[in-house]
């Protein structure tokens, strides 16, 4: 666990700014003199890159334990559809990138933001259907209700549908998924696999 | 909430609900203080961190005969009611149990929420976190006194802010907070509940310890400017002292403090 | 991960946090099928349990009770009240369960949860429960209340037990009912007299000169005490002890209640999606019966400890 001297708690002084740029877990004092800590961690050093106009080295404290990820634009989602109506489908944020969120938070896919082309042709229950789980984007923080997501990408889209049979269905083409029991066909806005 | 139906037969404490029959000669300078204590030094403090596991962060903070715990959730969705904001939000609770106080469900309002602390823990806080690193989003700040036994908020406010700490919001400095009761002509730091229903006034300080700023002054009662002042010196003093415990808290990743007994866990 | 599905190709590139998050009860039955569970532990097996005494200083009988993450704060304060007409000796007890916001993420201030008041029924069913046998005397639950008699149709002791949970990670009823347990075992009945104005009083040490009406009263006689053990049913599996996380993917509950004689106390399986055979109902019996045992031994420990001090 590194030297005791290394551990910084929030609050602590990392260096002076004229020396240092803040960078994770740090900021600059109001006055612009000083770099404190804003978190509970380790203490580090980045050497600036070479070509960098500003040669001070980066000074950031590698939280023991950071928050849980929050959603923010350009994040990639997993969520599960709960609800979808004729002019957008909310969504329960799960998972941020790779990693599981502990709560949920509520996102919406409008209906202009489901793919990119052909923009005027989508039917959302053509695309989606309550219980999928899909991949989405973080477009914007949304309003005060939902995150704006979108699906309109072609790695984007349901990655995970029941059928009305209740098994896994598996994609046949970038609108299709087959049910592997009845081989009934359903649609959905599909995204591409292994991308 | 009654466990026994409606029927409940009104009852009351064989304790005597006031300990005016002990002589507390305050104004006496050789006097000690019940415990013991010398007028400007704090009861035995100490903190936990990580006690409860279904929170993102939390702490422990027991002084003397004051126990409270502190759990921290989110950032997570605001309630639906809130409008859109840019920044977080922090949200905080104080309440106590019913068995907080010396007669039972004495605890101001009976053990529900504590309106007017939770309004000044948040208070406390806000300034002291960086609400921009969790837009749109909520933290909640949730306090249980467990036990009251004097500078209830003051104790309530740093375990807070340990918690939060604890939790990884990102913070311009840790909060820690004390009170001094003013009594007769006597100065008394980090008082009991006894000492604090003697009181003639009081004092609540609450700073940021590393870059010297209050983020919190409340004064009762009767005060004089000098005695202000020695009060708030008093208090920094004793802000700082805690900081020190709360940073070695955090640090030691609970070593530090193992050898000290805990009565939680 | 390997997911023995078709969309296995999408699945493996995620975290097994995420496979988790996403898909719960596929992410348990790969634990199952292999007779474990995410947390190490074998079906049957119980978390550490461990008990404390005293915790409450204010209190006149307190108990901190932890089994796994679950942790639980018991703590009674005597009060005096008339008995009533119909009992005028006997005592009171009235119990009562609290979820505050600082236990769990599901709970907010000021909307209580949900089970805090089915738990705190169940509790006061199971204590309080008063049988009168014939065979023996007239009194076979856990607490006589005539021993909170005070002086016949005038005073009588009323215990408000408060239970607090501080942390809930599931099997809730199991942790309040065994620190309710060592609350009262802990009980320490503070010694009173009747003062000039008829309100009973504390006596301080040196008695003031007044007669104590309770001398050599200070314990209560626990006879026939209550221990349980929940379980979960999912398929043909049964799940000793759960977790807040498997109680939420996994519905069916069975919380088995025992008394020290190992004699059936109560039986709660309230609905959930399977329906159990009674060859089910009969294990989840008899895991509470070796369960018993070693709540039983856990009280014995810290209870002896008491008597040292």
């Amino acid at each position: 666990m590194g030297e005791d001297s290394e551990w910084v708690t929030p609050g602590e002084v990392l260096g002076k700014a004229s020396k240092f740029k803040a960078g994770r877990g740090a900021y600059v004092s109001p006055d612009n003199l000083t770099v404190y800590a804003s978190l509970t961690g380790l203490r580090r050093i980045i050497s600036p890159p070479p070509d960098s106009p500003d040669q001070r080295p980066t000074i950031e404290v590698t939280g023991h334990k950071a928050h849980g990820a929050i959603p923010e634009p350009g994040s990639i989602v997993i969520a599960r559809v709960t609800k979808v109506m004729a002019r957008m489908a909310s969504a329960d944020i799960m998972c941020l990138g790779t990693k599981s969120v502990r709560e949920k938070f509520t996102g919406i896919i409008r209906l202009q933001d489901v793919r990119a082309t052909e923009i005027d042709k989508v039917d959302m229950h053509m695309s989606f259907h309550p219980g999928d789980i899909v991949r989405a984007v973080v477009l914007s923080l949304g309003d005060a209700r939902a995150y704006y997501l979108s699906t309109a990408k072609n790695e984007l889209g349901v990655i995970s549908a029941q059928s009305a049979a209740g098994a896994t269905m598996v994609p046949i083409s970038w609108t299709e998924m087959q049910c592997p029991l009845t081989g009934q066909i359903e649609h959905r806005k599909v995204a591409k696999v292994g991308g | 909430m009654a466990g026994k139906g409606g029927a409940t037969p009104s009852t009351y404490s064989p304790s005597p609900t006031t300990q005016k029959t002990k002589s507390l000669s305050f104004g006496n300078d050789e006097v000690l203080r019940p415990d013991d204590r010398e007028w400007h030094q704090c009861r035995p403090a100490f903190f936990q961190i990580g006690v409860v596991a279904a929170a993102a962060g939390s702490a422990y903070a027991d002084f003397g005969s004051t126990k409270v715990i502190v759990s921290v959730f989110g950032p997570r969705e605001s309630k639906k009611a809130m409008m859109y904001s840019d920044i977080g939000r922090l949200n905080c609770n104080v309440s106590y149990t019913n068995f907080a106080t010396p007669v039972r469900g004495q605890a101001y309002d009976l053990g529900s929420d504590h309106k007017e602390f939770s309004s000044m823990l948040h208070k406390a806080l806000e300034g002291a976190t960086i609400l921009e690193t969790f837009p749109k989003t909520t933290v909640d700040v949730f306090a249980l006194v467990l036990e009251s036994g004097g500078s209830d908020l003051p104790v309530v406010i740093s375990c807070a802010s340990l918690a939060l700490a604890d939790a990884g919001i990102m913070m311009y400095d840790l909060v820690t907070s004390v009170s001094v009761s003013c009594l007769g002509k006597n100065l008394v730091l980090d008082p009991t509940l006894e000492e604090e229903s003697y009181q003639d006034g009081s004092l609540i300080l609450t700073c940021m310890p590393s870059r010297d700023e209050v983020t919190q002054l409340t004064i009762t009662g009767e005060w004089s400017t000098p005695k202000i002042n020695e009060g708030m010196k008093i208090c920094t003093d004793a802000c700082s002292k805690f900081s020190q415990i709360m940073k070695s808290c955090l640090k030691g990743l609970d070593s530090a403090l193992e050898e000290e007994d805990s009565n939680v866990d | 991960m390997a997911l023995p599905d078709a969309s296995g190709d999408v699945l493996s590139e995620m975290d097994v946090d995420a496979f988790r998050r996403l898909f719960p009860l596929r992410f348990f039955e790969t634990h199952l099928v292999k007779s474990t569970r995410p947390d190490g532990r074998s079906l049957a097996e119980a978390r550490e349990t461990s008990s404390a005494l005293g915790a409450v200083a204010s209190a006149d009988g307190s108990a901190l009770v932890k089994i796994g993450s679950t942790r639980m704060l018991a703590a009674i304060k005597m009060e005096v009240m008339t008995p009533s007409k119909e009992s005028p000796d006997e005592g009171c007890i009235a119990i009562d369960f609290h979820m505050p916001p600082i236990c769990s993420p599901t709970v907010r201030p000021g909307r209580p949860a949900e089970a805090a008041p089915v738990v705190s029924k169940q509790l006061s069913d199971t204590i309080l429960r008063q049988v009168k046998c014939l065979s023996c005397c007239s009194f076979c639950g856990m607490i006589n209340l005539k021993e909170l008699s005070l002086i016949s149709g005038k005073a009588a002791w009323m215990a408000y037990l408060d239970i607090y949970c501080l942390d809930a990670d599931g099997a809730l009823f199991d942790a309040a009912l065994l620190s309710a347990v060592a609350a009262f075992s802990h009980l320490q009945i503070p010694v009173v007299s009747m003062n000039d104005d008829g309100k009973v009083v504390v006596l301080s040490g040196d008695h003031g000169g007044k007669e104590p009406v309770n001398k050599g009263k200070r314990k209560l006689t626990l006879s026939s005490i209550p221990l349980s053990l929940t379980c979960l049913l999912h398929k043909n599996y049964i799940l000793a002890d759960p977790t807040a996380e498997e109680e939420s993917v996994m519905e069916t509950l069975v919380t088995v209640v025992l008394d020290s004689s190992g004699q059936l106390v109560s039986l709660y399986k309230p609905g959930g999606p399977v329906l159990a055979y009674t060859s089910a109902i009969q294990d989840c019996v008899a895991l509470t019966r070796q369960r018993a045992r070693e709540l039983q031994t856990i009280l014995d420990e810290v209870t002896s400890g008491m008597e040292v001090d």
